[in-house]
Formats: structure tokens, C-alpha cells, sequence
């Protein structure tokens, strides 16, 4: 080929060349336009939450009972903490020291040499402020080169226990280690060789280590001027952030009732993101228990957002928009919290000055609720043990929360959360042994006997059945046999209301001819009157309590006990601990048979034991209900010394993060899953084989249940703030009220939801004159007590419940809990509200019976009626 | 033999070549303001090099270029020289490839490029050993040292294009093709070799490669490494419009992204500020160019004035391909410059001075053959 033949080859291969760009460019912009001016978009703006201001809840009296405020939160940044004269290169993985020595693969080698670039940027690094390319696992970052002085006097700022915050920010910083050497092991076991390996870890590590990790939740401004003015680096790698948290102005008061909030768990966030839209960002609390989460949506508000363009180098750049976020709706409760903190002062802390309350011995434990006899609005609200909210419990529940998250993710985002709280995850276990969990409310969600409180429902009841009256004078002697009673005395039905007779009600219903009738119907009236059915929805955890389950054979504790033994006799001194818990919302007692359930659990037990070798095994009851003739349980099974977060609801708090309730679907996957700390799920269906003739119908007395029914002393079991509406039925002339707390939410009124019932005035004007007597005649349970101080017309009835906690059929031995001991009413004055209550105390026999509780219902009274909401309302 | 005097190469240039030189710089400094980011006026250095380098390519154009051949040694000597220098006292963002000298920063591998070609021409022209398979050694070797030499500073798009300038030139001149197919083969070999051996190529480098063999990848972590460039790169050329953004905010606020805007990327900018038409227009320009200096390598019947056009024009032609398929994703990301366009006084100098010695060439016609040589 000549010269010029040469050329045009060369020229038409550079033609050809510039062809292909020519398409390639052409590709780009019309047909992949649109991908790129997508993808322009995503990569360059950054979308940051901006956190909403959650409403506040005030009490009817204007007292702030929770309200977000800024805190400040102590945070540590585990790079800061790193050794900066190790460096480990991300070329060659050889860890270099300032002083020149080298070390790889765990060999110790000469010097390096001076030219050589790793070594150059290695030591470059370490001199410099640039981040150390991985995590030294022979260097980890330690805290010990903090001066001892210096953290104590962080420490002290902080009222923590010396020494406490560096065991607590080492453990975080050790925490994010873990996570990025797991997550390093982790792409050597499957061969994660690829080019892009190490700049993944890289940015992982960088990511963890850079980022503060909140190790305390709140600390005072005193402590975070300590820190935030420290300019000699004495306290280098302690960050101070603020942020909005929760605030409980009047501390434990009604606890139960208002709740606590927590951040998102990983899979709500999804599923509440569909359902809530851009109501719900990553930055969202939301409530976990009481009004919090009753009314969460209304007092969330709108979280904003502020999109920011970043550089070239992925900084902050500028805003590009800012959508402020929209705060929520104040919650505005009918509750009087000024009235209600004497009324909790009064029943258990001090009586008139003088220190002890009306519950002598003890823990101070009951409840005390007054609501509205026509609307429904709970008006004062008094309840022990509470826990204070601003402990912390928020924060525990975040870190348990979030580590679970991590555990999932294996550190790929570990969401920011406070690593302790006041309260320990100890201290809050500490709390929940039953019978009196401190997590639960005594007002709304333990239900109890009502004991003779029962009498006016049953009497009215009678009476509705349209049938006479079983005795029309009864001659009680009081009784060798039980039930005992008071006295010698002849009494009729109010009578025997006013003098609270056993046995008038015991043999009226059980021994009368009558009993076929009142079989069938006692059952379905009292359901009419709310027994057995939650008294509201407002609040999802208040207990509907039990009503006439005819099948009563064992007790949440009696079956963990069992599985218990059985654990510990086919192991014997193998046999692993066992921490037992029932979650909320199982139920206290259940039918069916014991060993049958107690079986299955167990051989679970077993066979997690035997598989993990685990020393300790945690198991938690979801779900215990009868269902026909079945009994459904629903339990996890873990090993508890991998981890033990998931047990921080425990018996009485709120739910578990949902993310947790994945069940296992084969033995390896449930091993496995054990394995890593896992919990598994099972659920069962057993045949209750009970052994007694089963009942069709759930709402009728069964025979042996007759007498205790009548009486309240088992087979029915209450919770204060259903037997304020029921008693308010008395008092409103047959309406059933639904209770709320909440009066007004933002603007928008609560409107009071009442059903009325079929109900013959003069049967509800019979037991009236009842409870009339009972305090204010001279026969009266409640007479002695200073009813004229209030200034109204008090209409009562005392009981107690001697039976405890766990239900023992009638006859039996008398013994471990204590006593209810209760009073039941409602009040009317002229141009006032008519205020239906009830309050119990728990206690043992010395307490002094439902008179103990006449007497401080009257004490409270007295308060209310001098309260600025009832003077303001008259 | 008469020399030309300077008024007759004026006379005999060709100012169409010239003229498509000069519309490239100053498109360049168009391209290069609107890269500007605002702290330095690229735009005006730019402009300032681009009327420097009209005035060397006049300078060029005065020199007779068998001169510049006849010096060839010591012009390669003192290339060598500055490259050595580089390994020692270089500077630079990324690798060490600039020369301070006061406020301006040479770049010895930019100068070498013209000077190889220059040697080259002249080997080939007075030595005629290139169509035997032992006579290749000889231009091999001058194009190695300083390949091997600007590999080591590094700046692995410039030494690569000094290779198929070699061969181009040793093609045209008529080295036999087997030969150079053998060669070519084995400096694939090696090529390959170099990138699997352990220290020969730094991490950043097969990096690069890697990267440009994971396009497409959702790695947020490769985005965000290796794979940015050539993302944004992308990005900016297919956010573009047909008829371009023009030169304004807008153009800016989408470029602010792309890392080497000004230098390297200058293509994406251009093809965002004025869309694919401007591309077109562009390419059209180039094609034209490359002609044009393909054509002067035509009409010269001396050798060595033949091999220099030919030469610059591969010269010219390689690193333009290079730079807009790197740029469009379809080469792995060098350090390469788009001729005339880029921001850098060395390279618009280099691109001047040679497109100077074609003028030089095609206006200077000293011995007429009665066949055109290499034929």
C-alpha cells in the first residue's frame, strides 16, 4: 500500500473513532437522558429530618404533664479515641508505626523503607488529622489516655458513679469495633475479594467511627459547659449534640397513664412510612405506651425536612429547601393534676401529715380514679408505684430497640441512640415482679376482685331478671360455714347491701331456686355493665379485666413455674437458668390444663438448651387465650446470655419491636438463629382437656363459681377504672359512659360516647338506697368515715377481696397475695358535676378492710370538692 | 540550498489549518471559563496561553523545520533531562508531573510528546532501518525511555499515547505490518502483565481500570471512589440539551460536580454548555483538522516532513479519541487532555508549537522527488 493509501487508512479509522464517540454521546443524551437527570439529582441533594415538636399534654388545671425539650447529649466519637501512632494501610494491610517498625500478617518486620509510598501515606496519615483507613484490631481505640481527673470531673457534672462513664463510652466504642470487625470477617468468610472491598469498609468504618454515639441521654448544662468549653482537648472524643426529648414535668405522676415515647424500630419505620407518609422520618418518636401511643398521631406532628446540595467532596454546600416542620397537637386531658397529686399524697405517702398514707405496711400499691358520671371524663387520677419517666425508660427502651437493629444489619447503619439511661435494664426488672409490676397501671390495667363491691351489680341484677327476690328477709347469723359474715343481723336486699351480707348474696344466687335462671342471665347482664370489655379505646393496654371464664385453672406464674420444674428435673444441675415472663396483654389466668401447656413449653426449653448449650434461656409468653376448646400459646424461646434487650418490655410494659416476631421456618434456620442471639417463635394449639364439662356459652356462672361471683371473690376480676363506670350507671340513672382522659385534642373537642341501658329506674333507685346507707347510716360499712367534710351526697359500697392475686377456688387456705381493698361509689352535689369513683388498695388484712379506702375516698373528696376546677366548674 | 524566507512561508501556510487551530484554543477558553469554579479565572490564563501559543506556532513557522529535525538528539536529550527532573523535584495534585519554574508550572512529558514525534521523523528519515524486524529496536527505544520514565512520575495516559504514535509512524513509513503486529501483540502481553504484577502499577491506576469495567454498578461506595468521575462525567453530558445550556448558571450549578472540569473534562462541559449540536460542530471540527494536517503530510514530498505530520496528526488524533471515550465512558479514566481544549499552558503550547511545525512543513517545499518517498 503506498504513502497516500496508508493516511486514508489511518484518516478513516480516526473517522470510525470519532464515529463512535459521536454515538456514545448521542446515547447519552437522548435516550439516557432521563436515567441521568434522575440519578443528577439523587447524587447531589441530601435530605436531612428535621425533628417536629410532639404536642404537649396538659391537665385540665393547666399543669404541663409532658412537653418536648431540648436537651443536651453526651456523645463519643470512637475515632477520636483511636491510637494515632498505628495505621494500618488499606493497600497493602500492613500496619505501620510512627516510629518505623512494621507489621505484617502478625509478623514483626525491620524498618520500612523511606520510599515507599504506603509507607509515606501511612505515616503521613498517622501524623496528620485524615482518618486512619480501618480499624487496627491490635490497636483499638481506648479511653485510657483520658486523664483519670479529668472524666471524674466529667462524672461529678454528670451525678453518675465515678467511673461509670468510662466503662460506658468504652463500651461503645469497643461496640463499634466489633461491628466493623464482624462486618470485616464477615467479607473474608464469603470472599468478598473485590477491588472496591477495602474503600466499602473504608467508608463503613469511617462512617461508624466519625459518627457520635449518645452515651448519655440528658445531661446538665453544667456538664455540657464542661465540655463545650474545653479548649485544652482534656476531653477530646465527648461530643455535647442537643436534641428533643421528652420531658415530664411532674415526674412519675400517672406514669402509666401518659406513657413514654421511643424512636423507630427498623421495620416500623417502613410500614408506618406507607401508611403516615412524610408524617414519618427517621427522626419520628413515637409513642410506646399510655396516651403516647394511644394518641400518638395527633400529637406527632409533621416532621420537616431541609435538602442540602453537597460538593464536590460530599460536604454541606447549601440549603436548597427547608420545609419546617409542622409541631403537634396539644393534648388537653380532663384529668385535675393538682387534686389528683393530693389524692396521691394522701393514699400513699402521708395521711393529714403524718408519714404512711392509707396503705400502713408495704409498698404503698393501689388506685384511685374519679371520672364524670354523665361524660365519662376522668377527672383525678392517683395510682403506686409509679416510676418517674424522666429516668430514663425512653432511653433504655432505645438502646435495647437499637441494638436489635444493629444485631440485623450487622452495623451497616447504627441508628444514633443513648447507650444508658438512668434506669438499668436491671433496675427496670427489678420493678416488675408480680404481682405489682411497677409498669403496669394499677388504675386501668390490673385487674383485681372486687370483693363486695360486687354486691350492688349482683343485686341489681337480680333484679333485673324480673324475678322476686330470693329472700325478702334474710336472718344471717354470720355462718360457721363460709362465706362468714359481719354479724347476727336480718336484713333484705338493701339491707344487706348497706350491711355488705355474704351470705345473702352467696345463697340468693347460687342456693336459691332461682339459680337456673340467674345461671343464664347474671352472666350476660354484668357484660352489659362493661364487665369482661375494655371501658375505652382510647387507650389500647387498659385491661378489659375477666368476667365469668368459667375455665380458671392456672395462673401466668403457676405455668412458668411448672415448665420450670420440669426444665430443672430432666437436667438437673445442667439445666440452664430460666428467666419467665408473660408479655402484656396476656392474659393473668387462663383455662385449660396446666401440664398440657406447661409440657410444650418445657420440651422447647429442652431442646434449645440441649442445641445452644445456652446457660441461661429466656422465655416469653406472647399469648395464652382459650379458644373453644383449645388453648392457643404463642411463646419466643431465646438464649438470654447472648443478649438480653428483648426482655426490656417484659411482663407489664409495651410491645416488643415488631422486628423481633420473625418466626423461624426450619431447625437449622432456628438454630442458627439461636445461635446469633436470635429469638424464635412458636405457636401452638393444645386441646385444653380440662376435665369438667365445658361450658357452650363463655357468660355463664358455672356452678362452683355462683357464690364467688356474688360476692366478688373470684371468676371476676376488675380494674378501678371499669368499676367507675360501672358504678356510674347508679349514679346517671342506667348510661354507660366510655372513661376518657383526653378532653380536647388541639382544637377539636372529644365528645363524650355514653349507651344507654335497659335498665328499670326503680332497680337502680333500689341499690342506690343501698350504697346510700352504707355511708351515711350508722349500719353503714363506710360510715366512719369523714364524710362530712365533702360537701355531697356520697353514695358507696365497700368490699375486699381477701383472695390476692392468684385465685384460689372458695374453701380454700387464704394466703399470698394481698388483700383489695375497695370503694366504690359516686357523689352528687347541687349544681356540680356527679362524680362516679372507685379506689382500691392493695394490702394485707391488717390494712383494714374496704373501710381503709371509705375512709380515703371521703379524704380525697373533700380535696376535690375544694379544688380550683370544681369551684371554677360550680 | 535556498532557504524560504519568512515572507513566502507566510505566503504558502495554510491558514485554513491554522485558522481551525485557533477557532479549537479559543472554543477552549470558552469551555474552560464556564468550567471555572470561580476562585482561579481559568478563562483568562486560558486566553493568555492560547495567544502565547499563536505566537510560538508563528515562531515555528519561521524556524525551518529541518532544523529542528537535525537537532533532534539534543532537543530528545534535553526532554529526557526534564523528565528525570520531574522524578525529582515534581509537584502536582495527583502524581508528580510538573516543573515549578517561578509562577509557571511546566509539564516536561507535554513537551516530550512533539519532541518524540520530531525524533522520531528523523530516525526514520536519515536511518531507513524500520522495515527490517531488528531495525524497530532502535525507535522502540526512544519511545521507551521516556514512556518508561513518564510511566514512573506517573502519568499513564501520556506514556501510553506515545506508543501508538510510534507505531502510526513507523506504519506510514513502511515498516512491514507482520513486524508490527508482533510487537503490538507483545506489548499487549506485557501490558496485561504490568497490570497483574505486584508494584508496577499503583492502586489508584488499576483502579481506574477496574472501575471502568464495573460501570453501571450500585455500589454507593464505588460511586463515591473510583467510579465518580466517570459517573459525573456522564451525568453532565446526559443532562444536556440538544442545542446545550449555554454558558451561563445554569451550566455551572450541573458542572460544579465534575471533578478536572477545566483540563481533562473540558469535553462534558462543552457538550453540556452547548449540547450535542456544539459536540457535532466540534467533531466536525476536528475531523477537518486532522484532515488538514493528514493533507499537508500529502502534499510535502520530503521524508521527514511527511513522517512530522503525520506524526503530530496521530499525535493530535490519539489523544483526542482517547480523551472523549474517556470521557463518555468508554475508556478507563488517564490523564489525557483534549488538544487545544483543556486548560493547561503546557498543552496548548505543545498543541501550538506542533501544529506550528505542519505549517512549517506544508509552506516549506526544499527538494522535489519525482515520487513521493515512503511510497
Amino acid at each position: 500500500m503506498r504513502f497516500r493509501g496508508r493516511l486514508i487508512l489511518l484518516y478513516v479509522v480516526f473517522c470510525a473513532c470519532m464515529g463512535v464517540v459521536w454515538l456514545r454521546a448521542t446515547q447519552l443524551q437522548l435516550l439516557d437522558g432521563d436515567a441521568w437527570a434522575e440519578a443528577a439529582q439523587s447524587m447531589r441533594r441530601r435530605t436531612e429530618p428535621l425533628q417536629a415538636l410532639r404536642g404537649p399534654i396538659v391537665a385540665a388545671d393547666g399543669t404541663v404533664l409532658a412537653e418536648d425539650a431540648p436537651v443536651f447529649q453526651l456523645s463519643v466519637v470512637a475515632y477520636d479515641f483511636q491510637r494515632r501512632d498505628r495505621v494500618r494501610c488499606s493497600s497493602c494491610g500492613a500496619i505501620y508505626f510512627q516510629s518505623g517498625r512494621r507489621r505484617a500478617n502478625g509478623k514483626l518486620h525491620l524498618r520500612f523503607p523511606r520510599s515507599c509510598a504506603c509507607a509515606r501515606r501511612a505515616a503521613s496519615a498517622a501524623r496528620s488529622d485524615d482518618y486512619p483507613r480501618t480499624i487496627d484490631p491490635d490497636a483499638k481505640p481506648r479511653l485510657e489516655r483520658l486523664p483519670r481527673a479529668d472524666l471524674e470531673a466529667l462524672e461529678e457534672a454528670l451525678e453518675i458513679e465515678p467511673g461509670t462513664l468510662a466503662k460506658v463510652a468504652q463500651d461503645r466504642v469497643d461496640k463499634v469495633t466489633e461491628i466493623v470487625l464482624k462486618a470485616r470477617a464477615r467479607m473474608d468468610r464469603e470472599g468478598d475479594d473485590t477491588t472496591f472491598r477495602e474503600k466499602r469498609l473504608q467508608m463503613m468504618e469511617q462512617d461508624l467511627l466519625m459518627r457520635p454515639h449518645v452515651v448519655v441521654g440528658r445531661m446538665s448544662e453544667k456538664a455540657a459547659q464542661l465540655v463545650l468549653t474545653d479548649e485544652s482537648g482534656r476531653y477530646r472524643g465527648f461530643r455535647v449534640q442537643s436534641a428533643l426529648r421528652r420531658h415530664y414535668p411532674l415526674g412519675d405522676f400517672a406514669a402509666q397513664l401518659l406513657g413514654f415515647t421511643s424512636q423507630l424500630g427498623p421495620d416500623e419505620y417502613g410500614r408506618l412510612r406507607e401508611e403516615y407518609g412524610r408524617r414519618v422520618n427517621f427522626s419520628t418518636r413515637v409513642g410506646r405506651k399510655g396516651l403516647e401511643r394511644g394518641l400518638n398521631w395527633d400529637m406527632h406532628g409533621t416532621p420537616g425536612y431541609r435538602t442540602l446540595e453537597l460538593d464536590e467532596d460530599g460536604q454541606f454546600s447549601e440549603v436548597i429547601k427547608d420545609v419546617p416542620p409542622r409541631p403537634g397537637k396539644p393534648l388537653l386531658l380532663s384529668i385535675d393534676a393538682k387534686t389528683s397529686l393530693i389524692a396521691q399524697q394522701l393514699l400513699f405517702h402521708g395521711k393529714r401529715g403524718k408519714p404512711g398514707g392509707y396503705v400502713p405496711q408495704g409498698r404503698p400499691s393501689g388506685a384511685f380514679v374519679a371520672m364524670d358520671a354523665y361524660t365519662g371524663e376522668v377527672l383525678l387520677w392517683a395510682e403506686a408505684p409509679r416510676f418517674d419517666l424522666n429516668d430514663g425508660l425512653d432511653d433504655l427502651y432505645d438502646k435495647h430497640l437499637v441494638e436489635a437493629v444493629a444485631d440485623q444489619v450487622l452495623g451497616n447503619w447504627v441508628p444514633r441512640h443513648p447507650l444508658e439511661s438512668r434506669m438499668t435494664l436491671e433496675d427496670w426488672r427489678a420493678r416488675q415482679v408480680q404481682p405489682a409490676p411497677v409498669g403496669m397501671s394499677r388504675v386501668a390495667q390490673i385487674a383485681v376482685e372486687p370483693g363486695s363491691t360486687m354486691k350492688p351489680f349482683m343485686a341489681l341484677g337480680m333484679l333485673a331478671s324480673g324475678l322476686p327476690l330470693p329472700f325478702h328477709s334474710y336472718s344471717c347469723n354470720g355462718g360457721s360455714a363460709k362465706p362468714h359474715c359481719h354479724g347476727r343481723h336480718v336484713v333484705d336486699l338493701v339491707g344487706a347491701i348497706v350491711r355488705s351480707c355474704n351470705r345473702y348474696f352467696a345463697y340468693s344466687v347460687r342456693d336459691s331456686k332461682y339459680w337456673p335462671t340467674y345461671r343464664r342471665f347474671l352472666g350476660g347482664f354484668m357484660a352489659k355493665l362493661g364487665f369482661g370489655e375494655k371501658p375505652s379505646s382510647e387507650v389500647s393496654e387498659w385491661s378489659a379485666g375477666q368476667w365469668l371464664w368459667p375455665w380458671v385453672d392456672f395462673s401466668m406464674p403457676t405455668l412458668l413455674e411448672a415448665v420450670r420444674e420440669r426444665v430443672v428435673k430432666k437436667l438437673g444441675d445442667k439445666a440452664p437458668e430460666l428467666v419467665l415472663a408473660a408479655l402484656p396483654g396476656t392474659p393473668a389466668t387462663v383455662g385449660g390444663d396446666l401440664d398440657r401447656v406447661a409440657k410444650r413449653l418445657a420440651a422447647v426449653a429442652l431442646w434449645t438448651a440441649k442445641r445452644t448449650g445456652a446457660k441461661k434461656l429466656s422465655i416469653s409468653v406472647e399469648r395464652l387465650a382459650r379458644v373453644e376448646r383449645m388453648i392457643d400459646v404463642r411463646f419466643g424461646v431465646r438464649s438470654a446470655d447472648k443478649h438480653d434487650w428483648y426482655q426490656l418490655p417484659g411482663p407489664s410494659s409495651s410491645t416488643l419491636p415488631p422486628v423481633l416476631r420473625g418466626r423461624a421456618r426450619d431447625k437449622a434456620g432456628i438454630r442458627g438463629r439461636l445461635e446469633r442471639g436470635g429469638t424464635v417463635w412458636y405457636t401452638a394449639r393444645l386441646e385444653a382437656r380440662v376435665g369438667r364439662a365445658h361450658a357452650s356459652e363463655p357468660r355463664v356462672i358455672r356452678p362452683d363459681d355462683g357464690r364467688n361471683v356474688a360476692i366478688g371473690q373470684g371468676a371476676v376480676l376488675v380494674t378501678p377504672l371499669q368499676m367507675a363506670r360501672a358504678v356510674a350507671v347508679f349514679a346517671n340513672g342506667g348510661l354507660l359512659v366510655e372513661p376518657r382522659v383526653a378532653r380536647a385534642v388541639g382544637r377539636r373537642d372529644l365528645a363524650a360516647r355514653t349507651k344507654r341501658l335497659a335498665i328499670d329506674p326503680r332497680h337502680i333507685e333500689t341499690v342506690r338506697e343501698g350504697m346510700y346507707g352504707v355511708v351515711n347510716l350508722a349500719e353503714g360499712t363506710a360510715d366512719t368515715a369523714d364524710w362530712h367534710l365533702v360537701p355531697a351526697t356520697v353514695y358507696g359500697k365497700t368490699g375486699t377481696a381477701q383472695v390476692g392475686s392468684t385465685w384460689k377456688p372458695f374453701g380454700e387456705t387464704e394466703d399470698g397475695g394481698p388483700w383489695h381493698h375497695w370503694f366504690v361509689g359516686f357523689a352528687e352535689a347541687p349544681g356540680m358535676r356527679t362524680i362516679a369513683f372507685a379506689c382500691v388498695l392493695h394490702a394485707r388484712s391488717e390494712g383494714g378492710a374496704g373501710v381503709t379506702s371509705a375512709h380515703a375516698v371521703a379524704d380525697i373528696l373533700s380535696r376535690w370538692y375544694d379544688s380550683d376546677v370544681a369551684r371554677a366548674e360550680k | 540550498m535556498r532557504h524560504m524566507t519568512l515572507g513566502e512561508r507566510l505566503k504558502q501556510a495554510d491558514w485554513l489549518l491554522l485558522g481551525l487551530g485557533v477557532v479549537l484554543a479559543f472554543a477552549g477558553v470558552i469551555g474552560v471559563q464556564t468550567a471555572a469554579d470561580g476562585a482561579v479565572d481559568y478563562g483568562s490564563i486560558q486566553m493568555r496561553w492560547a495567544i502565547i501559543g499563536i505566537t510560538v506556532c508563528l515562531l515555528m513557522l519561521a524556524l525551518p523545520y529541518r532544523f529542528v529535525v537535525q537537532w533532534r538528539y539534543l532537543w530528545y536529550v534535553g526532554a529526557v533531562v526534564l523528565l528525570l527532573a520531574v522524578l525529582v523535584v515534581g509537584r502536582g495534585k495527583s502524581a508528580g508531573r510538573w516543573i515549578q519554574l517561578g509562577s509557571f508550572r511546566m509539564q516536561p512529558s507535554e513537551i516530550m510528546k512533539l519532541i518524540l514525534v520530531v525524533t522520531l521523523a528523523g530516525y526514520i528519515r536519515y536511518e531507513r532501518r524500520h522495515r527490517t524486524f531488528r531495525g524497530l529496536f532502535t525507535p522502540f527505544a526512544i519511545t521507551l525511555i521516556p514512556f518508561m520514565l513518564i510511566m514512573k512520575q506517573p502519568d499513564l495516559g501520556t506514556a501510553l499515547l506515545l506508543l501508538p504514535v510510534l507505531f502510526v509512524m513507523l506504519y506510514v513509513a513502511g515498516a512491514n505490518r507482520l513486524h508490527l503486529g508482533i510487537v503490538a501483540a507483545a506489548g499487549m502481553a506485557a501490558a496485561l502483565a504490568l497490570f497483574f504484577a505486584p508494584g508496577l502499577l499503583n492502586e489508584y491506576q488499576k483502579d481506574r481500570v477496574r472501575a471502568f469495567l464495573l460501570q453501571g454498578s450500585n455500589d454507593t461506595a464505588l460511586l463515591r471512589s473510583h467510579n465518580h468521575q466517570i459517573e459525573q462525567s456522564k451525568m453532565v453530558v446526559g443532562t444536556a440539551d440538544f442545542f446545550g445550556r449555554g454558558t451561563g448558571e445554569t451550566t455551572r450549578e450541573s458542572i460544579r460536580f465534575l471533578p478536572e472540569r477545566h483540563s481533562d473534562f473540558i469535553f462534558p462541559v462543552m457538550i453540556h454548555a452547548f449540547g450535542l449540536f456544539g459536540a457535532t460542530l466540534l467533531f466536525v471540527i476536528y475531523l477537518l483538522f486532522i484532515g488538514l494536517i493528514l493533507r499537508t503530510a500529502l502534499k510535502v514530498r520530503e521524508p521527514s516532513g511527511r513522517l512530522l505530520a503525520v506524526g503530530v496528526a496521530s499525535l493530535f488524533a490519539c489523544q483526542t479519541v482517547i480523551n472523549l471515550c474517556m470521557t463518555l465512558g468508554l475508556l478507563p479514566i488517564v490523564g489525557m487532555p483534549l488538544p487545544f481544549l483543556s486548560y493547561g499552558g503546557s498543552s496548548l503550547l505543545t498543541s501550538f508549537a506542533a501544529l506550528g511545525l505542519v505549517l512549517n512543513v506544508g509552506s516549506d517545499h526544499p527538494v522535489e522527488f519525482g515520487r513521493g518517498d515512503f511510497d
